[in-house]
């Protein structure tokens, strides 16, 4: 403590040959190896890797926060003080005071059961003596200083009463609730919209100058490391494979694999490719298309009716992708799960190849599904876990009366051999794949019936962007060969601008604006879309910091 | 030690499997294979069997009739009523035979020597080898049919309410309410008298009430699952509800079920014994075995053998199950084979206590 009273611009971090072991089977497997950083006052850190590249694993371990068969290995000093290896009493006094977290999910990581206001009091009483009084005036405070719009409705509400960014927001107040020295940003705002993001970054930027903090930055998107960063290190598989300020790794990556990384973001191009969209002839019918289609929830019990999409009109025709875009709770899941039959629509019209989808029988809606495919945002999720992935390809053929065994497993060898998948991973269970392999099975089992339209729910958003790119590619090469009309369903404008051919944008349960790509993407007329196209943080520094002095002028 | 071994050998055989290149496996192979690779199970389940047979075999058992003692015309002697199926053992479990060795059993190992009462003689001079028997398979017989019958209901009850919700869901929650309350005991005291004694009925009767806890867990198991996103692709494949329950959701909450089922049926045994000890479950002179020790508790000291056996009966009984039930929930679970062993762990631990230490220093 001494330390930061003599000199100020002293290192707050020292990491030097730091690396985590995991004891699995038998042996030790390192997760990460060598880090060597230092972090000073009010430096941010960003340290950039796909899942699995041990960026997260190697910051807990600082805070020793290792599972029961991990070690640390190294030396990481705080301000002098050696944190590996030292005993739980000194961890305990660190941890949320000199170093606080701020978690990817701040649903989990509040406790449902207690106000906001009680857990920041909490926090603060664990760390210092203030009396309750005054740890509620701090509370107060802290609230009022992550500008959250009315602090003492948030502190006398639940976590489940905030919206994300909120939530977000009472998560940072509390973390630095006793003026940490060192604030651990683990993936911030991977949970939330762009627009949200935008404004919780700017936050975080704010704050840090004001406290004066460092921050490590933990993250996988290249545009909010853009956007915050100062210095930067690249993790792959356990190892750092460059560091350097954030400006030189953007401008010149020397590594192979930084270079790999930084391609596979899809951004958003300036000025978009020529116009693919073919010129339809007239005689053309809509495989898909809505008139002023409404669906609702149903009211239960006490909660009245809920209005998800109102008034949508589109038009999807064959060999078509159209992308649905849009901040959560826009309603652009809920078209996509009408589209399938999964939610009922109220009213309007919405017909699937010629038939008509409102107030449909259940055996017509079976026939209609025989023509539809439904890929799923979370690939863990979707594909039963006591099932191997080839029954799960198959179900859909069984299903539509297709007895033969014989025809179904010539049929699913096919469809793995389709999405490029081994044949004999189909007696493998779905937690036997990774994220992308499993995705890729999705896609499988929603093409198994050779569907005239494909619904595909944010497939990309659950996986790293190195294996997004593939499953991207994978799916516009299909697409291309068979032909089939797409709603692509996604937030993320970059790969919209990747795949799409015409996007329609959505915002509170309609549809603001319909166009081609290019013509929403670099020419938004409606007001909300160039608030969404604006927020989208670029993964280059020096762009980034215009478009945010651009925005705080605008 | 046990534990390792099994894995390994599952972990060796998935390899074998997935080299082969086989043609598709569905669900049920693999579950098969799995189950007949854990060795715990297949050895218990060898051992429930081996039980089952040697009790029904060796003493026979009562087809039909009152179960009660009737005078045989033809020979004068005391029979149970109903078709009797002999057994390979001489002796029956109603008949009191003169007594042998002052009741002490006869069997011994050092020389092997099996003798007349092998597990001795009560007070009257019945052969505790076949009332055991007898009793075993009454038990079993209880233990089952409880078991499988409010495995049946619960599954069904909570599925049902679990999946559709709404009002089927009241509907049912509100029936295992009602049936919760029922007091077992009293319930037992009324149709006791009715039933009088005879097991299969009494198993019946108690297989109708004991489900709603497993009800219960399996409604809260299925309101979880119903939300996950393979249940919607399911449903978009044109799965019916019937395959959605059964083929779908079941199969990821079989661990639940099984754990609650053993416990269930090891639990029938003794709820089967106090009944007994009420005087409302299976009466003299048909036995259980919880009736033997109840009958027999006052003999503690000085004829202890008439507790060893049926009580021995009834621990294996309770722990094959169990076994039986780990080796199907993992079987179901593929996930299982990737946990890391118990001696695996302490290893990893006094390894990083070590290298730790030498950090510090």
């Amino acid at each position: 403590m001494s330390t930061t009273a003599t000199d100020p611009a002293a290192p707050i971090l020292e990491v030097s040959g730091l690396g985590v072991d995991f004891w699995v089977d038998g042996e030790w497997v390192s997760a990460a190896r060598n880090m060597d950083y230092t972090l000073s006052p009010g430096e941010v850190l960003a340290i950039v890797g796909e899942s699995g590249s041990g960026k997260s694993t190697s910051s807990m371990a600082i805070l020793g926060l290792l599972p029961d068969n991990g070690r640390a290995l190294g030396s990481a000093k705080l301000v002098g003080q050696e944190l590996i290896g030292a005993d739980l009493q000194t961890l305990r006094k660190v941890r949320g005071n000199r170093i606080a977290v701020i978690f990817q999910e701040p649903m989990t990581a509040l406790n449902p059961v207690y106000t906001i206001g009680f857990q920041i009091i909490e926090a603060l009483q664990v760390h210092t003596n203030l009396s309750k009084a005054q740890a509620r005036v701090r509370a107060l405070e802290l609230l009022e200083m992550v500008e959250l719009p009315d602090p003492q409705k948030a502190f006398d509400s639940y976590p489940h009463q905030l919206s994300g960014g909120q939530r977000q927001r009472a998560m940072i107040a509390q973390s630095i609730s006793c003026d940490p020295l060192l604030l651990i940003a683990d993936e911030p705002t991977t949970a939330l919209d762009v627009t949200v993001q935008a404004e919780i970054l700017d936050l975080l930027r704010n704050l840090h100058t004001r406290l004066n903090s460092a921050i490590i930055l933990i993250t996988h998107d290249m545009g909010v490391v853009a956007d915050l960063a100062d210095k930067m290190i690249v993790m792959k598989d356990g190892e750092v494979v460059e560091s350097g300020t954030a400006m030189q790794v953007f401008r010149e990556p020397k590594v192979p694999y930084t270079q790999e990384l930084l391609a596979a973001v899809p951004k958003l191009a300036a000025e978009g490719p020529a116009v693919s969209v073919a010129q339809r002839e007239a005689a053309v019918q809509p495989v898909l298309s809505m008139r002023d289609l409404v669906i609702e929830y149903p009211k239960r019990g006490r909660v009245p009716a809920f209005r998800a999409v109102e008034g949508a009109t589109l038009d999807i025709y064959p060999g078509e992708v159209l992308a649905l875009v849009g901040e959560s709770g826009s309603g652009k899941t809920t078209i996509g799960r009408a589209v399938v039959g999964l939610v009922p629509s109220h009213s309007g019209e919405l017909s699937v190849d010629g038939k008509n989808m409102v107030g449909i029988s259940r055996g017509d809606l079976r026939e209609v599904r025989k023509s539809l495919g439904i890929v799923f945002q979370d690939p863990g999720s979707s594909l039963n876990p006591r099932w191997p992935i080839g029954q799960s390809i198959g179900e859909p053929l069984v299903l539509a009366g297709e007895k033969d065994q014989k025809v179904v497993d010539k049929r699913v060898e096919d469809l793995l051999e389709l999405v490029q998948l081994p044949r004999n991973y189909r007696n493998r269970f779905p937690h036997e794949l990774s994220g992308g392999q499993r995705q890729r099975v999705g896609i499988a089992r929603a093409l198994a019936l050779k569907p005239r339209v494909l619904v595909a729910d944010e497939p990309t958003s659950a996986l790293d962007v190195s294996v997004q790119a593939r499953v991207l590619d994978l799916l516009q090469e299909i697409q291309r060969e068979q032909q089939f009309a797409t709603l692509f369903i996604s937030h993320d404008l970059g790969v919209v601008d990747l795949l799409a051919d015409r996007i329609a944008v959505m915002h509170r349960g309609r549809i603001v604006e319909v166009g081609t790509s290019s013509e929403v993407l670099r020419h938004p007329k409606d007001p909300y879309t160039q608030r969404l196209i604006s927020a989208v943080p670029l993964p280059d520094p020096e762009a980034q910091r215009e478009r945010r002095e651009q925005r705080s002028r605008g | 030690m046990t534990n390792t071994k099994p894995t390994a050998d599952a972990a060796a055989n998935e390899m074998t499997i997935e080299q082969r290149e086989t043609a598709g496996l569905s669900q049920g192979t693999i579950v098969r294979r799995r189950f007949l690779h854990h060795r715990g199970a297949v050895v218990s389940l060898g051992v429930l069997i081996f039980i089952t047979l040697f009790a029904f075999s060796s003493v026979g058992t009562v087809v039909g009739g009152s179960g009660r003692l009737v005078v045989d015309p033809d020979t004068g002697r005391q029979v149970v009523d109903g078709i009797r199926l002999a057994g390979w053992w001489w002796a029956d479990w109603y008949t009191n035979y003169p007594i042998v060795n002052g009741g002490s059993p006869t069997l011994t190992l050092f020389p092997f020597h099996i003798g007349e009462h092998p597990f001795g003689q009560d007070t009257l001079g019945k052969d505790v080898f076949a009332r055991v028997m007898r009793g075993t398979q009454q038990s079993l017989t209880v233990t089952v049919i409880v078991g499988v019958l409010s495995t049946i209901i619960g599954i069904l009850v909570g599925a049902i309410s679990g999946y559709f919700r709404r009002w089927a869901d009241q509907l049912l929650m509100r029936f295992t309410d009602v049936i919760i309350i029922i007091p077992l005991l009293v319930l037992g005291a009324v149709l006791g008298r009715t039933i009088g004694g005879n097991a299969i009925l009494l198993a019946i009767l108690l297989g109708l009430i004991a489900w709603p806890g497993l009800a219960r867990l399996v409604r809260a198991e299925f309101l979880s699952l119903r939300e996950r996103e393979f249940v919607d692709a399911a449903r978009v494949a044109g799965a019916s509800d019937a395959r959605i329950i059964f083929r779908h959701i079941l199969p990821n909450a079989v661990g639940v079920i099984i754990v609650n089922t053993t416990l269930l049926m090891s639990a029938a045994i003794l709820l089967e014994t106090s009944l007994s000890f009420l005087g409302f479950g299976i009466k003299s002179p048909d036995v259980s075995l919880g009736q033997i020790i109840t009958e027999y508790q006052e003999a503690f000291k000085t004829r202890p053998w008439l507790f060893w056996w049926p009580g021995l009966i009834i621990v294996s009984i309770a722990l094959t199950i169990n076994f039986i039930g780990d080796g199907l929930r993992d079987a179901f679970d593929p996930r299982q084979k990737r946990a890391l062993t118990r001696k695996a762990r302490a290893l990893a631990s006094a390894t990083v206590a070590s290298t730790s230490s030498r950090d510090v220093s």
